[in-house]
């Protein structure tokens, strides 16, 4: 069975690439415009997420916390898309419970290599 | 996760299989902890799992300490599924004195 | 890379809309700088525009945004004030980047000298000690199973070398399974960059110990691996991890090792769990002494036989340029409004069902029930269709918030402006197409309609002038209006210059809305000098020839020394009208239902002229004979019906032998050949094939005003549509 991945970002078109990107490398894809929307999403089997921290009504550090404080969601990979090069903001991704990052600009290949990387 | 228990006279087996990753730790540990009790006798079938993770590996080395301690020692049965093999070999699990036997000697029987 | 070309459609389309929304944010944070929430979305917008810049190609966005993003940041941080001047940068900053956009592929040297240009000024906001430290790529590398190149072991880069032998020490945070990351995987994936040998060792509770968590990691692993890669990769194995757990990578040995010899270095790490690195290392290294003689030999002999390992690959992440053309094309669409027409085409085959059930079954009844039901579903079809191709029209006003802001400095005049109604639908066309006209009206009320602050406060009135916009929902149109409290128009210079050009008798008789009237009339303008917002040889004249190009109106009214009121009605949508359809001789014909206001009946006796008078109401109104206006064969009748139109407050009626009914008339427009036919603005396909000609009524209430005494015109009308 195809692993469920959510992409969650305000942007559509980072969206569309990363939706594009993994549905190419045979994922199914579930996409979310912010936190809010993406917390209403999520049910069912979710295999991971991919989520940026910018975004409007939740922000991605909300979402994370949101995402763990969920029994089923607990020990997911959650994956955080940012720019920034602040430590800080990583730390807090961190700290909310994030498996990891990926720096924007990214391509199509640096994702799919992360997503193999975190997901089981 | 799934797990079935088989006892012949006082041999038990508890069959292990599905998804053994930290979401069924708990359940797995209640379930290692009620066979562990039960008997000195107990023989673990991994052959169904399909996926592991560190929790589970630690569970199959507390249990090999615990039976360790009360002077028995874990057995294997039934073969070694790809899943698992792989896990351990990476982790060194497989090299970790109290599971080198249960990870040695690809055939056995059940 | 071309396989991304939809997102990059996407993003430029996202793009122009992120920045009109940052014009919107940054003009809303001029009159009140202190909305942190504003400067939030400013600096989002940034952001996204910025991120997706580098990822979809446009790297010169990327480029110049970073600068920008960065100050927004620091305001948003509270570390810069918002002024005026930032505002006016940032504004210039939203033009550059749509100039990039919409620049072909590579953006040219001007471009990119501007860009300098523009970041040179953000400089000045940016900290002193500017930290050109570019963002460190913390995504893990792709990994190269092949790559050997490690900078720091060849001095030589052309020789390829033998790989190194590296100790890896993780200690994984107790809770490393809460963030997701599992450290087996970690170990997997540096089992798969050579060949390793693990030992895990350290702290392993029993089963039945109270303080066992079994969702908890314990233990060290504690890694021997010869790999050809360099210690990077394996920290980045590591890096989503680093800082939370322990990791230490070292490289113990350059050179190769056997399988065995990883096995004896493994060994001596056993009891080491909670030695200090300094302690491992040593007992690595006299492990590893013992082996030195072979070593030294191995590495010799490795170095010799080597073959030629390859090289790291060189980048091939080339993005294609984008095509812009494409993005013009794409429409976004409200999500629920696509549903809605999913349900509906369900529906319909629900029907389609239905109906074939009434047909094999005879039932007429049956038939008509589904006849009603789809001509529900047919209006409701038609409305959520047509609302995908509408967008609010606040897109567009936005703009002019801009346009008004530059223009009234430019004119030393203060004027507040208010858009009202921005969320008022409309059809994506007669949106862009309204565009134009808007502009031009509003510079006009701004240009000649507002005063000068000194001339407001000897007139008594503030300083600031008042220029609204807004828009509105009225029957089937939209009604936008604009309104200042400027000068308004002075009848008498109006009419003054109307005679002057020619275009009016000196001893007319004429109403005072009449005169207004003339300011739409070609070859019209009362600007005293030519200024360079308006008065640009555009007149009117085209203002109200583009509005009725989209079947609309415009009207003026004003009073003087108190403002003036420049209103436009337009459809909603291009594609459809509400009609009626009426019959003359064997030809039918849609009267919009827009511009229809009753209907009368006439009974005739002796010879008919084209245009003729009718009292309706107490009033005579001209009524035109469409048989003859249009020379339709057959005979008068002695009755006929008579539709009355209204447009811009003059009725006319139409004579027609028979008035069928309401009808949604589908445009299609006329050929090129047939344009020149003045009073027809389009054709419809009945339901029964045949083909109704859709009456232009402003166009012929015109004629018939201007030619009340028309045989000539509408002999000509005549030769010209049976040609």
């Amino acid at each position: 069975m195809a692993k469920r991945i959510m992409t969650v970002d305000d942007s559509a078109s980072v969206r569309q690439m990363v939706a594009f990107t993994l549905k190419k490398e045979g994922y199914d894809v579930i996409e979310a415009s912010d936190g809010k929307d993406a917390l209403s999403k999520l049910s069912g089997t979710v295999d991971m997420v991919i989520t940026d921290l910018n975004m409007p009504n939740l922000d991605g550090i909300g979402l994370i916390k949101g995402i763990r404080a969920q029994a089923a969601y607990k020990f997911i990979p959650i994956v955080m898309l940012t720019t920034e090069s602040q430590a800080g903001k990583k730390a807090e991704g961190k700290a909310a419970g994030a498996t990891g990052w990926i720096v924007k600009p990214f391509t199509p290949d640096q994702l799919v290599a992360v997503v193999k990387k975190v997901l089981r | 996760m799934e797990l079935h228990q088989k006892r012949e006279g006082d041999r038990l087996t508890l069959a292990i299989s599905g998804k053994c990753t930290v979401e069924h730790a708990a359940a797995l540990r209640a379930a290692l902890l009620e066979a562990v009790s039960a008997g000195p006798k107990l023989g673990l079938d991994v052959s169904g799992v399909e996926e592991a993770d560190v929790t589970f590996l630690q569970l199959l080395l507390a249990t090999a300490l615990t039976m360790e301690r009360e002077g028995a020692s874990l057995r294997r049965s039934g073969a070694l599924c790809e899943a698992v093999r792989q896990a351990a070999h990476v982790s060194g699990f497989d090299q970790t004195p109290p599971l080198q036997t249960f990870f040695a000697d690809e055939e056995r029987d059940g | 890379m071309s396989e991304i070309d939809p997102s990059i459609a996407i993003y430029v389309e996202e793009t122009r809309e992120l920045l009109a929304e940052l014009e919107r944010g940054l003009l809303d944070l001029e009159n009140d700088p202190s909305d942190m929430e504003r400067v939030d979305a400013c600096f989002r917008a940034m952001h996204t525009i910025k991120g997706g810049g580098a990822m979809f190609g446009f790297e010169e966005i990327s480029r110049f945004t970073h600068d920008v993003e960065t100050v927004l940041d620091r305001v948003r941080a509270g570390a810069l004030p918002v002024t005026r001047e930032l505002l006016t940068l940032t504004l210039a900053a939203k033009d550059h980047i749509l100039a990039l956009l919409e620049a072909p592929a590579e953006a040219g040297p001007d471009l990119r000298e501007a860009s300098d240009a523009l970041l040179d000024s953000f400089a000045a906001f940016l900290p002193e000690a500017r930290e050109e430290a570019a963002e460190a790529q913390a995504s893990p590398s792709q990994q190269h199973p092949t790559a050997t190149l490690d900078g720091e072991t060849y001095a030589c880069e052309a020789e390829p070398g033998p790989p190194s032998i590296y100790w890896v020490r993780f200690r994984p945070a107790p809770r490393i399974l809460h963030s997701g990351n599992d450290p087996v995987r970690l170990l997997a994936e540096c089992d798969g960059l050579g060949r390793a040998r693990v030992l895990r060792h350290g702290p392993m509770p029993d089963l039945d110990a109270p303080d066992f968590d079994p969702e908890e990691t314990y233990g060290v692993f504690d890694v021997i691996v010869r790999t050809p890669c360099g210690g990077n990769d394996l920290r980045d194995v590591f890096i989503f991890v680093d800082g939370d757990s322990d990791v230490l990578v070292e490289r113990i040995h350059r050179g190769t090792l056997r399988d065995a010899d990883l096995d004896e270095l493994v060994r001596a790490l056993a009891g080491l769990d909670a030695a200090p690195p300094e302690v491992v290392l040593d007992a690595l290294s006299q492990a590893l002494s013992a082996k030195l003689a072979f070593i030294t030999e191995a590495k010799a002999r490795v170095a010799e036989k080597t073959a030629r390992l390859t090289g790291a690959e060189p980048s091939k992440q080339r993005q294609t340029a984008p095509s812009t053309a494409a993005a013009s094309t794409t429409l976004r669409v409200d999500a629920a409004r696509l549903d809605s027409v999913v349900n509906m085409a369900g529906e319909l085959v629900i029907l389609q069902s239905r109906l074939r059930q009434a047909v094999q079954a005879r039932d007429l009844d049956a038939a008509a029930a589904v006849d009603e039901d789809l001509e529900r579903l047919t209006d409701a079809m038609r409305d959520v269709a047509l609302g995908l191709r509408m967008l609010p029209i606040g897109t567009v006003f936005s703009q002019f918030t801009r346009l008004l802001r530059d223009l009234s400095a430019t004119l030393g005049k203060e004027v507040d402006f208010e858009a009202r109604g921005g969320d008022t639908e409309l059809d994506k066309t007669v949106i862009d197409r309204i565009k134009d006209p808007l502009v031009h009206i509003l510079r006009n009320s701004l240009d000649h309609g507002v005063e000068p602050p000194d001339a407001r406060e000897a007139a008594g009135k503030p300083r600031r002038g008042r220029i609204t916009l807004s828009a509105s929902h009225s029957g089937g149109n939209v009604v936008i209006a604009i309104v200042d409290d400027g000068r308004g128009i002075d009848v008498a210079a109006v009419r003054k210059k109307a005679v002057e050009r020619g275009l009016l008798p000196a001893d007319a008789d004429v109403s005072e809305k009449e005169i207004l009237e003339m300011i739409f009339a070609p070859g019209f303008s009362t600007a005293e000098k030519i200024s360079d917002i308006s008065g640009r040889g555009v007149g009117m004249d085209v203002v109200k020839r583009n509005i009725e190009a989209l079947r609309g109106m415009v009207e003026l009214e004003s009073v003087l020394g108190q403002g003036t009121t420049v209103t436009i009605k337009l459809p909603l949508t291009l594609a459809i009208i509400d009609g009626f359809s009426v019959v003359v001789g064997g030809d039918s014909f849609i009267v919009p239902l827009v511009n229809l206001r009753g209907f009368q009946e006439r009974f005739l006796a002796g010879e008919t002229r084209t245009v003729e008078n009718m009292e309706r109401m107490g009033e005579l109104i001209p009524v035109v004979s469409l048989r003859r206006l249009f020379d339709v064969p057959g005979d008068q009748p002695g009755y006929e019906r008579v539709v009355v139109t209204e447009v811009e407050g003059e009725m006319v009626g139409f004579c027609v032998d028979k008035v069928v009914g309401r009808q949604q008339a589908v445009i299609k427009s006329l050929d090129d050949c047939y344009r020149h036919l003045k009073w027809i603005s389009g054709t419809t396909i009945n339901g029964d094939g045949s083909i109704s000609l859709i009456l232009d009524v402003p166009q012929l209430v015109r004629f018939v005003r201007g030619q009340e005494d028309s045989r000539l015109h509408a002999a000509r009308a005549s030769r010209t549509l049976t040609q």
